[in-house]
């Protein structure tokens, strides 16, 4: 379900001035195209820290550890929370096979309480992230025939220049997934990350807004490294701090496996430094 | 408790370990903590009020380059037995003060694996609160029979060990002691016809079988993975019924039967699946086939007899926005089933719930019937509701409404309806 944190964390390979120039002439659909393919690496390791804001100014954490793994046919994740106590030891693992393959992605869900795995359809998106402002839909993957995008023009978002396109669903499945009549996003013109983004529901209401707040380049790749998300009706806000961000790290495949989530994050799982409690 | 840890079953196992904690610093990495209070009130009758606990929980983990501990206990003190209290000195004596462990273990890698040596829960299948594979720890009844399992398992000594092969995890463990299932005190609140002891009028229990050491272990094997896509869990467990069975021994010399309660040895196998079907639904299944069961059957001579029983699930999920909606259907059949056995033929169970949770994760709901055809027979209504505003506060809301015949699971709490009220304190 989460195909997510790639189409929030990843980056593309910052393209030459050649390139740019190449890019102007790019149309809707190619350019959505190069959002979802950039290089993010083959694998991927971040400390995120999920900052709740309610309406009156409380703020709550919780934080996680999340990894990603490219597989041939697929991209898998696995994400285990760490802090406040009554998230600790729920972890999340997602398989997203690649678009052209035509499946829809499959998720478990481990709860230390319950000490079960959980499988959980991946068919509504529409549920909030973790209490967070963000539905499982937007963190997604982007998925290039799941809408029709149109190139609105450009705009400048922190300084950036932009693509700004509005998508709207192919079918009233991705409708019903993801609860979004339109989206309206804005893409960098130079490394195709997600700037900004606009949620319209059925009533053609813009209910939430996410917006990249900070960019830096690891490794060689430019990622987001604070997004933030207002949900206008509810009058909350979330933010997605990641940290100790790493690429093309030599992951092991057991910490990809539905199995893999209830056993949790154990020392030397991962570089010693990423862990962050245990 | 304290007991327990002196049985030796683990003792092997921990010693171990000990090598391996000595390079550890004792002082947890991670440690939380809950301390408040609780409160339940009967909605019938006088002296409504049936609970006035103060409990403390404690979270305790660490870990080193080759192992880790973890550790989660509870003490419970009820103030609602002290002086002049409605319930039976049983009662009083079990249920004044109480102490836990909910897990207290070791671990140690060994290879891609990993061995656990102590007290342990572990949880086989996916049933959502229902038992079919999920045999593994026996159950505290204490608090009647609406506790949540997380709530009311009991964790078992045990060394287990774990390893990954391919998509697949494969479990063996080795249970040392025996235990049973924990019922409620006769004279206490939750006391009922389901935990009726033979009628001391006819019938004298003079007897019950030791089980410690090597009488009393129990072993498993379980492995989870995948089919393409389905998930798969195939299990085996050999153990001793966690209810007791009543075999009659004889005449006692004043006329009544004499009893032996035992816990006899069985063997169960079974399998578990569960798919995405589509449609925001996930459908599951178990199937749990019992051999050599005992039934306690008070027309033999020998007052039980010998069965094979299978019990099978069958749950559909439908996931609608942030709400977990399931319908799950348990059935069980004793195969070989003779008149006169303390058990049903065939029972059925049906649960229908949701769980939710809203205010960004603040409030968590949790709505439950449960039913056991005829509808007006055997019903449970529950409502659990926790109230997160902060991280340091938790507040607790639980509703429980029974209707029923009084020798059925719910009927029998008919007119001890309850609401339960607590507050928590985290850090």
């Amino acid at each position: 379900m989460l195909r997510m944190f790639k189409g929030l964390t990843a980056a593309v390979v910052i393209l030459a001035g050649g390139a740019a120039s190449a890019a102007e002439s790019l149309n809707a659909d190619e350019i959505i195209r190069m959002t979802r393919d950039r290089n993010d690496g083959h694998s991927f390791l971040s400390e995120v820290s999920l900052i709740l804001h309610d309406k009156k100014g409380n703020t709550r954490v919780r934080d996680f550890t999340y990894l990603q793994k490219d597989y041939a046919d697929s991209d898998k994740f696995s994400m285990f929370f760490t802090t406040p106590n009554d998230v600790r030891g729920v972890a999340f693992h997602i398989e997203n096979p690649h678009e052209a393959q035509g499946s829809e992605d499959s998720q478990w869900m481990y709860l230390p309480v319950s000490r079960q795995t959980r499988r959980i359809s991946t068919t509504d998106k529409r549920g909030s992230f973790m209490g967070s402002d963000y539905s499982y839909a937007d963190l997604d993957k982007i998925r290039v025939n799941d809408y029709q995008q149109t190139l609105l023009g450009e705009e400048q978002v922190l300084g950036r220049d932009c693509y700004v396109l509005e998508r709207v669903p192919a079918s009233p499945e991705v409708l019903t997934k993801t609860g979004y009549n339109k989206l309206k996003i804005w893409i960098d013109k130079q490394n195709f990350l997600v700037m900004r983004q606009d949620f319209f529901d059925v009533k053609g209401v813009n209910i939430k807004q996410m917006r990249t707040k900070q960019v830096a380049t690891v490794d060689k790749i430019d990622s987001i490294m604070l997004s933030e998300t207002e949900h206008f009706i509810d009058g909350t806000r979330s933010e997605m701090r990641f940290k100790q961000l790493q690429y093309n790290l030599e992951l092991d495949d057991r910490l990809f496996t539905q199995t893999a989530i209830r056993r949790g994050l154990k020392s030397g799982d991962v570089p010693k430094f990423a862990v962050s409690s245990l | 408790m304290s007991n327990r840890f002196l049985k030796p079953g683990l003792c092997a196992g921990l010693a171990l370990l000990t090598v391996d904690a000595a390079h550890a610093d004792l002082t947890p990495a991670y440690w939380d903590a809950e301390v408040g209070v609780a409160s339940a009130v009967r909605l019938h009758g006088d002296d409504r009020v049936t609970q006035k606990a103060l409990y403390f929980k404690a979270n305790l983990e660490d870990s080193w380059d080759s192992g880790y501990y973890k550790a989660r206990g509870r003490v419970r003190y009820d103030a609602r037995y002290e002086g002049n209290q409605p319930y039976s000195d049983e009662a009083r004596d079990d249920y004044r003060t109480s102490a836990d462990w909910r897990h207290l273990y070791w671990g140690h890698y060994l290879g891609d694996g990993e061995l656990t040596v102590g007290w342990q829960q572990v949880v086989w299948g996916r049933a959502d609160e229902l038992r079919v594979l999920d045999q593994v720890n026996p159950l505290d009844y204490r608090e009647g029979v609406t506790a949540l399992l997380e709530d009311s398992r009991i964790a078992l000594p045990m060394v287990r060990f774990t390893r990954p092969l391919g998509e697949w995890e494969l479990e063996g463990l080795l249970i040392t002691d025996f235990e049973e299932n924990r019922a409620p005190a006769p004279g206490s609140e939750f006391d009922s016809v389901l935990f009726g002891k033979p009628d001391p009028s006819y019938f004298v229990i003079d007897s019950t079988p030791d089980y410690a050491g090597d009488d009393g272990f129990s072993y498993g094997l379980s492995a989870n993975g995948r089919m393409g896509e389905v998930d798969v869990s195939v299990v085996a467990l050999n153990a001793r019924q966690q209810d007791p069975v009543y075999a009659v021994e004889g005449l006692a010399d004043d006329g009544r039967l004499r009893l032996e309660r035992q816990h006899p040895r069985y063997t169960m196998g079974g399998a578990g699946l569960a798919v995405d079907a589509g449609y925001s639904i996930v459908v599951r299944s178990e199937l749990a086939y019992f051999d050599d069961w005992r039934v306690t059957n008070p027309t033999r001579s020998q007052g039980a007899d010998k069965t094979r029983m299978v019990k099978a699930l069958l749950g559909v999920d439908y996931l609608l926005r942030d709400w977990m909606l399931s319908l799950q259907w348990q059935e069980q059949q004793v195969l070989d089933w003779q008149a006169g056995m303390l058990q049903d033929r065939r029972d059925h169970l049906f649960t229908v719930s949701a769980e939710g949770t809203h205010f960004q994760d603040q409030l968590k709901s949790r709505l439950v019937m449960a039913f056991t055809p005829p509808l007006r027979d055997d019903v449970l209504l529950q409502g659990i509701f926790t109230y997160k505003p902060v991280d340091w506060l938790k507040l607790g809301l639980e509703v429980d409404l029974f209707f029923g015949k009084s020798d059925r699971s719910f009927g029998a709490y008919d007119q001890r309806d309850q609401l339960r009220l607590s507050a928590g304190y985290l850090f």
